[in-house]
């Protein structure tokens, strides 16, 4: 598919605006006495990051419609669509992002800041469950349509906004060891998870062809023409025009800026708030959100619509599977 | 409850793209229209089109088949573009099954055309909505054209008539009969939106005649006769080619 340059910002974005909320509202819930302890401005400026980090990813978002002022109809068919419901838990989430460092400024009871919390961790992770099903969903795409795309849309938002909670509390003088360790255990069960999903998008069978598409029994299929003389929608909007090359090289960019460069970063600095810890957390964060760009774009590069199939762009099975390759060395490979 | 649909016959079908131009004529000056063009006449013209006709060589030379194979939205049983549409733009009517965009209500957000499995909607970055094929429902319900025109645009202007239009939920439909008698099938039916639109296969043309039946022997016959001596059930493609 074409990576969109706005649904990626939007993706990583509010992703990370659904962390920091993540981080701040938990703290605030399960160690009250260390937040109420803490100076506000920790406690505003990680409220502020998590809301402008999101309201940034869904500006972003408008940009890839159409009609941007219908934007607001997108919420009405939360029955069936998840884009529906995308839009839905986007609207709950950033009320409660906006009201939480409000309701700390107007010193309200501890109850109050519990049930704002509580219900935007909720909104946080519907969220991230809607924004991944919006892609899972679509099943003939193989890439998307499996269980990794939920675990590393939640997995990968929560890491991100982890690494900016962490980044923006050692800006504040605040650095939490226990903070650190959790990062590093994020940071690498992501980096797992991303790599699992290569190895899948990498071996995964999709089990049809240009045979099964045309209905034609023939092994020899060619595409003569595609009956216009230059690229059209259904020639640019599924296929992102990259080499494998490029591919390859992109997957192991978004990698190492995602996930081991922070991890590295985050081993190697001086324990303790200081200028130079601060720079180390900032430089990680800074790392993982560009790497993070560069994963989902990946993530729309390597989807691979049904419909390449009739304008034979479609990646074939044989070359991606080791196993089915080496069957089709002697004899034709049945469909299953 | 009826579904309206197209029976596209392959075996007629010779990729002249009249269907496509006249589809583009008359919708781009109707409701659904305009269909936009980008550089009509320039080096790169792009432009939204209702239906395509793409080209297949089928085989190993020296034995080859061209396939035209036109292909416009199949009208979908379960139409994945409408379950996914945000807004509820995109709809399908409960009387004849045809599946329509509202344009006043659609915001552009392109999901509709990943979920569908065949690539048949296309955005209008002039218009910033999705558009795809209407079945001329502005045509085939029209009463100030006459009943003979009431018809799809892509069918009347068919040369061959390759297109069929009609009710395939109605047994007794020229369409369902002719899913019926000569092997109409549906594309990828393994994605489960149960398309409409039907194709009838590419058949090899037969020549079946008994000696006695013939008064005068065609020409093409007379030839074939020259190098077989039986000529009964060949193929007069395979002989006519050098």
């Amino acid at each position: 598919m074409r990576p969109e340059r706005s649904l990626v910002l939007l993706l990583v974005l509010a992703g990370a605006g659904q962390g920091i909320f993540i981080f701040l509202a938990a703290m605030g819930v399960i160690i009250p006495h260390l937040m109420d302890g803490a100076h506000p401005e920790v406690i505003y400026s990680l409220g502020i990051s998590s809301l402008a980090f999101t309201l940034a990813g869904m500006a972003a978002s408008l940009f890839h419609l159409g009609n941007p002022l219908r934007g607001w109809k997108a919420v009405i068919r939360w029955q069936s669509s998840w884009l529906s419901r995308e839009a839905l838990f986007m609207g709950l989430f950033s009320g409660c992002a906006a009201l939480y460092p409000l309701v700390y400024f107007l010193n309200a009871p501890y109850g109050v800041r519990a049930l704002i919390g509580i219900v935007g961790i909720c909104a946080a992770f519907a969220l991230y469950i809607a924004s991944a099903m919006l892609y899972a969903r679509i099943r003939f795409v193989r890439e998307w349509s499996n269980k990794l795309t939920i675990t590393n849309f939640v997995f990968f938002g929560f890491t991100s906004g982890g690494a900016v909670t962490y980044a923006i509390l050692c800006l504040q003088g605040v650095n939490y060891i226990h903070l650190r360790g959790i990062m590093i255990l994020l940071a690498a069960g992501s980096l797992i998870l991303k790599t699992l999903a290569f190895v899948f998008n990498k071996t995964v069978y999709v089990p049809t062809d240009i045979k099964n598409a045309l209905v034609m029994n023939d092994p020899d299929i060619r595409l003569m023409s595609t009956g216009t003389s230059y690229e059209h929608y259904n020639t640019k909007e599924y296929s992102s025009g990259l080499t494998d090359a490029q591919v390859r090289s992109i997957q192991l960019k978004s990698l190492f800026a995602a996930f081991i460069i922070p991890m590295i970063l985050w081993m190697a600095m001086p324990l303790g708030a200081g200028a130079l810890g601060s720079m180390f957390a900032v430089l990680a964060a800074v790392a993982m959100i560009a790497g993070l760009l560069m994963e989902r774009r990946l993530f729309f590069i390597q989807g691979n619509h049904l419909q390449n199939l009739y304008y034979a762009r479609f990646r074939g099975n044989d070359a991606r599977n080791p196993l089915l390759s080496k069957a089709k060395k002697g004899t034709p490979v049945p469909l299953k | 409850m009826s579904q309206l649909a197209l029976v596209i016959d392959l075996n007629k079908c010779v990729g002249c793209h009249a269907c496509a131009t006249n589809c583009k004529a008359w919708n781009t000056s109707g409701e659904f229209g305009p269909l936009t063009d980008k550089e009509p006449y320039g080096k790169q013209p792009e432009g939204v089109w209702f239906n395509r006709v793409q080209t297949y060589e089928v085989g190993k030379y020296p034995k080859t088949e061209v396939i035209n194979f036109p292909k416009s939205c199949m009208h979908c049983k379960n139409a994945p573009c409408v379950e996914v549409c945000p807004t509820g733009a995109s709809y399908k009517r409960q009387e004849d099954g045809i599946v329509l965009v509202n344009y006043a209500d659609c915001i552009g957000c392109k999901y509709c055309s990943w979920a569908c499995p065949y690539g048949c909607r296309e955005f209008d970055e002039h218009e910033g909505v999705m558009k795809k094929c209407v079945l001329c429902v502005n045509r085939i319900y029209n009463e100030n054209l006459p009943e003979e025109e009431r018809k799809p645009a892509c069918v009347l202007a068919c040369p061959t008539r390759a297109r069929i239009f009609g009710d395939i939920d109605d047994p007794g439909s020229e369409a369902s009969k002719a899913i019926r008698e000569k092997h109409g099938y549906k594309l990828l039916p393994e994605t489960g939106a149960d398309p409409s639109t039907h194709y009838l296969p590419q058949r090899k043309i037969k020549v079946e005649l008994d000696e006695d039946e013939l008064c005068v022997k065609p020409l093409a016959i007379v030839t074939i006769e020259k190098k077989i001596t039986s000529y009964k059930e060949q193929i007069i493609d395979d002989f006519m080619s050098p």
